[in-house]
């Protein structure tokens, strides 16, 4: 099977849904309404068309209403491309930690068992391989605490927490579970929680995290939406990191961009080999991330701004070479 | 329908794509370099009009506010807009939802609907079922693209052939998720929709997070929101356009094949024996190794033009293994009582997780020496310089890279004026 494939096309998918929402509901689709569906608001190509034309009819009761040919349900079943990546994602390491053991042996048991799962695949950060299978993934503490956060996020429940950082302070109380981060480059999770009173969101690597509890009480959307403006808040506040490079130099180009490419940011070219790229990060959480990545580029890379950062760049490379 | 009727339904550009090499460049500048404009795209081989085509593509199937045009003088660029914080789902897998359908695509559906209830039917019995629905519309039933269609669902796993006494019989194949209630829906859908952004392949999950919701769906089911409570650091959003070569390298790893490849702007094909691949996350490259010769080829994946698996391999009978050069590493890292005493616990716990796989020795209070032999020093060169003040190098560190370091910050200071 390619993986690129027609089975997974927008419009034909879009079908599908129509004619499984029509027999669940029993309520015929209007044409019009249908035709946006699979065309996704735009006019129908010939090939929309014709799926429009031979899987629905008009209504019986009502010409203006389409309903499907086949008054049968279509079936929904993962292709052999995802069986198969399910299969490599029930050996991951990380996966006891976000299923239950009942679920992954049902799937296991379900799987078909030929084929070869090895992947031969290496991660590394800096070109130091990552050690995939930590032993906190199969410690049943950080199994338990783990699962904890995700029956939170998912049921809406308060959390009351204890953990502590690498300065050695110590943190507690209640909280809203807010997300999980996952950071590939040191292959560990985050716990993110929004302190309700300090009106903030924090971090805790679940390693680091002693104790965790569901609470009964349960929180609506609404302290979601505070944690998401706090979050996009940071990064409005945050002053834009301006930073130019010459692309002239060995493979700079390439690493720069390649570097900065999962934040926000606004890139303009000066002259044929000068760059000036614009980062809009949240200074709060990316700060030490960013600092590591502008220093790992070396001499390739000048920040214009902000003059805080430059001069900590400044600062850190002349006493290196000065110490 | 008139012609001045058709003409207004008729879209006045293709919305969608037979083969995705053929934009995966682009959808890979607009992802990365976005400033390009038209014209710097005609200068890396784009023409205008193809840059038009494709444009009109993404910016259709990419959701509003993932993707946005704006201008730089008189100049228009398009540009990926993408935030880890606002929303982990990678936008740019829309980009493998626009393969383009045959004429007959509606058999993939008519057919899964004449078998949905357990039936096991011959390839006629199929199309005449076909028939008896289709009978008022008179299409035009196609005997070949019937077939097509009961192939391509049968290669996709989604229907399975039975052969008894010479005779093929179809039905739909065994469905994993009949067998897990709505909750462990919802608990494989949250474990799916982690592993789709840090896996090698990160189409599949997409693809798997789409079924499970639909299937949820179809029981009359809530659906999970597509933007889940995950977020990532480092897994880079533009990978993604790789992953069909990353999967053509794979089969060909599976089945022992070699690959015909085309690299970076070399018209001329290669025929490497894929071994392994590896990514590294601060650059969010994927490599290919390859055993071709005696020392193992890096090769960046992201050049690959063609793949296409010819031959089964014979097993390797030797390793006629010529040792790969080594070169020393050796870092002496300095924390001075006077330093900043947060800075200096962070670089600590860094070495922790990050130097573990060096031979450390304790000199003195201040001083600690991590040492060991690498096959290329100068890819742990970016590593270093993330140290900063706190390392320096040891006597044993081979001399060239030594230099080059020193090089490299004599060059920065001289860019920032500190030196001349």
């Amino acid at each position: 099977m390619e993986l690129f494939n027609e089975l997974k096309n927008n419009s034909l998918q879009a079908a599908v849904k129509a004619i499984n929402t029509i027999h669940l509901t029993n309520q015929p689709i209007s044409k019009p309404g249908l035709e946006k569906l699979i065309t996704n608001n735009s006019s129908p190509s010939p090939q929309e068309q014709r799926l429009i034309n031979a899987l629905f009819v008009a209504d019986a009761a009502d010409k203006n209403l389409l309903r499907p040919v086949a008054a049968k349900a279509v079936p929904i079943i993962p292709t052999v491309l995802e069986m198969k990546w399910l299969k490599e994602m029930l050996h991951d390491p990380r996966i006891d930690c976000l299923i239950s053991a009942s679920l992954k042996e049902k799937l296991l048991q379900a799987m078909p068992q030929a084929g070869n799962s090895e992947q031969h695949w290496q991660q590394s950060n800096w070109n130091i391989p990552i050690q995939i299978d930590k032993p906190c993934f199969s410690s049943a503490a950080y199994q338990e605490k783990f699962k904890t956060a995700l029956e939170a996020l998912n049921s809406k429940h308060y959390v009351y927490y204890e953990s502590y950082d690498i300065y050695g302070n110590e943190y507690k109380g209640e909280a809203v579970p807010y997300k999980i981060e996952y950071c590939a480059n040191t292959n560990s999770f985050n716990f993110i929680m929004w302190n309700e009173a300090k009106q903030w969101t924090f971090k805790s690597d679940f390693a680091t995290i002693t104790k965790l509890r569901l609470l009964p009480q349960s929180f609506d959307n609404s302290q979601l939406r505070h944690a998401d403006d706090y979050v996009e808040r940071l990064k409005t506040e945050s002053e834009p990191i301006v930073l130019q490079f010459d692309a002239a130099q060995y493979n700079v180009f390439e690493r720069c961009f390649n570097i900065f490419s999962n934040y926000d940011k606004e890139i303009s070219r000066f002259d044929e080999d000068t760059y000036q790229l614009k980062i809009f990060a949240r200074d709060h959480f990316d700060n030490a991330e960013i600092v590591q990545n502008i220093l790992s580029l070396g001499s390739s890379i000048v920040v214009s701004s902000p003059q805080k950062l430059r001069q900590q760049i400044i600062a850190a490379i002349q006493e290196s070479f000065t110490r | 329908m008139s012609s001045k009727e058709q003409k207004a339904t008729k879209p006045s550009y293709i919305k969608t794509i037979k083969l995705y090499e053929r934009c995966r460049n682009f959808i890979r500048n607009i992802t990365i370099y976005s400033y390009r404009s038209r014209q710097d795209y005609k200068e890396i081989g784009i023409k205008e009009r193809t840059y038009d085509d494709f444009k009109r593509i993404i910016l259709d199937c990419i959701d509003q506010g993932f993707i946005e045009e704006s201008f730089n003088g008189k100049e228009k660029r398009i540009r990926f807009n993408a935030d880890m914080y606002k929303s982990s789902y990678n936008h740019l897998v829309n980009t493998y939802f626009i393969k383009s359908l045959p004429n007959n695509a509606f058999y993939y559906i008519l057919i899964l609907q004449i078998l949905s209830e357990g039936d096991s039917l011959l390839r006629n019995e199929i199309e005449d079922a076909i028939y008896d629905k289709n009978y008022d519309k008179q299409l035009d039933i196609s005997t070949s693209a019937l077939y097509r269609a009961i192939c391509e669902l049968t290669d996709s796993g989604m229907l399975k052939a039975n052969k008894v006494k010479n005779k093929i019989y179809y039905q739909l194949a065994d469905n994993i998720l009949d067998q897990l209630t709505t909750k462990e829906l919802q608990e494989l859908y949250n474990a799916v929709s982690f592993f789709r952004n840090a896996s090698l392949l990160s189409v599949p999950g997409y693809y798997l997070t789409n079924t499970i919701s639909q299937y949820l769906e179809s029981q009359g089911d809530d659906c999970p929101d597509k933007n889940s409570f995950w977020q990532y650091r480092f897994c880079n959003y533009s990978k993604i356009v790789d992953d069909e070569v990353i999967y053509n390298i794979l089969q060909a790893m599976e089945n022992k094949k070699v690959l015909k490849i085309s690299y970076g702007n070399t018209i001329k094909s290669t025929k490497p024996v894929p071994e392994s691949l590896s990514t590294d996350y601060p650059y969010g490259r994927t490599y290919m190794l390859t055993a071709e010769h005696e020392v193992k080829k890096v090769e960046k994946i992201t050049k690959i033009q063609v793949i296409s698996p010819k031959k089964v391999i014979k097993p390797a009978t030797s390793q006629k293994g010529k040792k790969p050069a080594t070169r020393k590493l050796d870092l002496i890292f300095t924390f001075k009582a006077t330093d900043d005493e947060r800075e200096v616990t962070a670089i600590k716990h860094r070495l922790q997780n990050e130097a573990a796989w060096m031979h450390c020795t304790e000199l003195d209070k201040e001083h600690y020496r991590y040492t060991a032999t690498v096959q290329d020093a100068f890819a742990l060169v970016p590593w270093i310089r993330t140290f900063h003040k706190y390392v320096s190098l040891g006597s044993d560190t081979d001399a060239v890279v030594k230099e080059r370091l020193e090089k490299d910050k004599r060059e920065a200071l001289q860019k920032y004026g500190i030196i001349q």
